[in-house]
This record gives C-alpha cells, structure tokens and sequence, in this order.
C-alpha cells in the first residue's frame, strides 16, 4: 500500500478561524465518493480535526492500524471490501479494535443498521438525514464519551 | 438480507421480487449520495463556512436547501414503501417512554411550525405515561408524518394540538389540527397509496401520498390502530392508539 495515495489533513481549505471543537483529534473517513470526501474534508478542516482519508479498505486498514486515529467515519457501499467487512476486521485487530467506529452511509434499511450494530459500530447515522453539524456533533459526543478510558 | 450483499450474490437465485426490492435499495442509495452532497454543500454555504452570504443570497440557498431536503423526505416515503409492499416492514419493539419520543421529534416541527406560522401545542396531562412496546425509528416516523401534514395543511396562525390520553389497555396520541380538513367524500380513501384529497393537491403541489399509508402500515405493524375526523376547512384529528401490554 503506497502511503503517497493517502491523503491526510486538508491544509488548502483550513478556515481562517475555525471552531475548535475537534482540535487535533483523528478522525479517519472511508468514503469512496470524491465530492463527499471534499465536503466533508472542508468541513473537518474547520474543526481543526487532524485528518485522514481512504478510498476503499486496504487503505482504510493500512491508516487504521499507522495512525492509530480517535474515530473512524465508515461508509459501506465500497468498491472492494464492503463497510461491513472493514468494521470486522477492525474488530478482528487488537490493535486498533478498540477505535470507536461510527457508520456513515447512505444504506438505511433496518438489517444494514442492525448489522452495523452487531459488529459493533457506536451509530449507524444515514448520509442524506443529516447536516454535518449533526455529524460533527456525533462525533464530538463519541469522542467525549470514549475521552476517560484514552490515555490521550 | 442486506442490500450490501447484492454485488456478490449469485444473480440466478433471486426471485423477481428480490431484484427489484434490491434495485430500489441500491437506486435509493445512489440518489442519497447525490442528495447528501447537495444538502452538504448548501448546509456549508448557509452557515457561512465558505465566506458570508447577502440576504439574497441566503434567501434562495435556504430554498434550494429546503427542496433538496423535501427530495430527501421522499426518498425514505418510497424506500418504507417499498418494503411495505414487499412485505418486509418489520419492527423491533423495545420499551418507548412517549413523551420524550414526542418532544423529541417536536424539535424539528416546531421550525417547520414557525415557518409556516403554526404553533405546536404538547398537551401532556401530568400523569405518568406508562412505556410501550414499540420501534421508535418507526414510531418517530409516524409522528413525524401526522405532525408535518397538522402544520402543512393548517392555515397561517393555527395551532396544532398534540396530546397523549392514558387508557386502561392502551396509550393514544391524538394530533388535532384547525386545518383544511378533509372533504367528506374522500376520507374512506386516505389511506390508500397515492392518495391525495383534492385540496391538499391546492395547498401543498409536491407530494406522492405515501404518507398517510406509511403511517397506517406502520401502526399496525407495531400492534396500534389509527383513526381520524375531519370536517372541510374545520381541521382534522388523528388518533394513533397503542397497547400497553409488551406482549408479540
């Protein structure tokens, strides 16, 4: 897996004053959608978040275990290993099985969120039913809520 | 079974049926992906992320927002819909406390209400509600309907009446409205698929109605029944009554 290919942070559209409500805090999104990637890229930016991103799961693995991020934003519907594989072998990984994972997909049927569920996702949160706000703050709360047991 | 699995599941095994509840699921997903990016981009452009905005400016991104959120609300109509008619709507019942559910979702209509200048009333009569057995995301769903149609088919300045009524058996939440009500004649059809009563056609063009069957199916999947009057520009009450008993 070539580390060049992997994009982190996205020093070209850091606000100029941004909320600093995730400062520092890595976030890892697999998203295999360039212009969602932008968007929520900018937006992460402003969150002063340290940021990274995969494609597909190789890269989403390979970042995982590197990086070591706080959270991952997962989406399913990927070319290759599907969200659901990824979450298991997160899962699977002792080293990184403990990263708080949180679904972000545009798969909303009852079965894809009870799965996401089992495999031990935090939230199974649907794409198009939320602002990024609402996501930024998912976020925030997971990250408060794992902030004890950190030794960050 | 997961709509995940579609790219790797052997074609020939599927039943027409699956196909196509497969091809609507798989098309719903393409569609949100469009629709996430727009209401992305516009939620980034309206808070101001990307530099500041002039009245007008908002004014018409606010438009735009609302639509593609309305595009949004359809889209989830038609996924429910489809696994209603593909006999796949299944709920998963847990203990639901009604008046958080009911103020949660009130959140968002009271900014659809001030928008269209409604005010949303929660009667609650101060006894404790008991917990009932039912699918929140579905019961959300439910209120979300009855509670949107209350506003969009009232007249500017009603109010908009939410209340829960203990009984023995069973928990009813009544949403009442001083609305357009609903002609005589067609409220044997209103919860019939693509129903629309003529007059809701006049007040609000868009819509598919999905609603109200939705709300129907749902109901009676989590062991309710729904109710209604109506009298023509008067308003119209629904009543969703669910059993208190936790029993499948």
């Amino acid at each position: 897996m070539p580390a060049e290919n992997i994009k982190t942070g996205s020093p070209e559209i850091t606000a100029a004053a941004p909320v600093l409500r995730l400062t520092n805090q890595k976030v890892l999104w697999v998203e295999d959608d360039p212009f969602l990637s932008t968007i929520l890229a900018a937006k992460l930016a402003h969150e002063g978040c340290v940021y990274f991103h995969a494609k597909n799961g190789e890269e989403a693995l390979y970042i995982a275990e590197h990086d070591v991020p706080d959270i991952i934003l997962l989406d399913l519907l990927l070319p290759g290993m599907t969200g659901f594989d990824i979450l298991k072998a997160i899962r699977a990984n002792a080293r990184i099985a403990q990263i708080p994972v949180i679904v972000l997909s545009n798969l909303g049927q009852k079965e894809d969120v009870e799965k996401s569920k089992e495999l031990g996702a935090v939230k199974h949160l649907v794409k198009a039913e939320h602002d990024l706000d609402d996501i930024i703050s998912e976020v925030a709360k997971v990250l408060k809520d794992k902030a004890p047991t950190t030794t960050a | 079974m997961s709509a995940v699995d579609l790219p790797d599941t052997e074609v020939s095994s599927f039943t027409v049926d699956q196909m196509k509840a497969n091809f609507v699921s798989v098309a719903a997903h393409q569609l949100r992906t469009s629709l996430a990016a727009t209401k992305w981009t516009l939620n980034m452009l309206l808070n101001g992320d990307l530099g500041s905005l002039n009245d007008e400016q908002r004014a018409f991104l606010s438009k735009a927002y609302e639509s593609n959120a309305r595009m949004i609300a359809l889209l989830a109509d038609i996924l429910l819909s489809d696994q209603i008619d593909a006999g796949k709507l299944k709920s998963s019942g847990i203990a639901v406390n009604l008046p958080d559910l009911i103020d949660s979702v009130l959140v968002e209509i009271r900014l659809l209400g001030n928008m269209h200048h409604i005010s949303i009333d929660f009667v609650q009569s101060g006894a404790a509600i008991p917990p009932v057995h039912i699918d929140p995301q579905q019961m959300r769903a439910v209120l979300q309907n009855l509670l949107e149609n209350a506003v969009k088919y009232s007249n500017p300045h009603d109010m908009v009446q939410v209340s829960i009524e203990h009984r023995p058996d069973y928990v009813a939440i009544v949403v009442k409205d001083q609305g357009i009500g609903i002609p005589s004649e067609q409220q044997k059809d209103i919860f019939n698929r693509f129903f629309r009563a003529s007059n809701a056609i006049q007040v609000e063009a868009e819509g598919f109605g999905l609603g109200l069957c939705i709300v129907k199916n749902i109901v009676e999947q989590n062991r309710g029944t729904i109710s209604f009057t109506s009298t023509e520009n008067e308003g119209s009450t629904f009543r969703v009554e669910l059993p208190t008993s936790s029993v499948v």
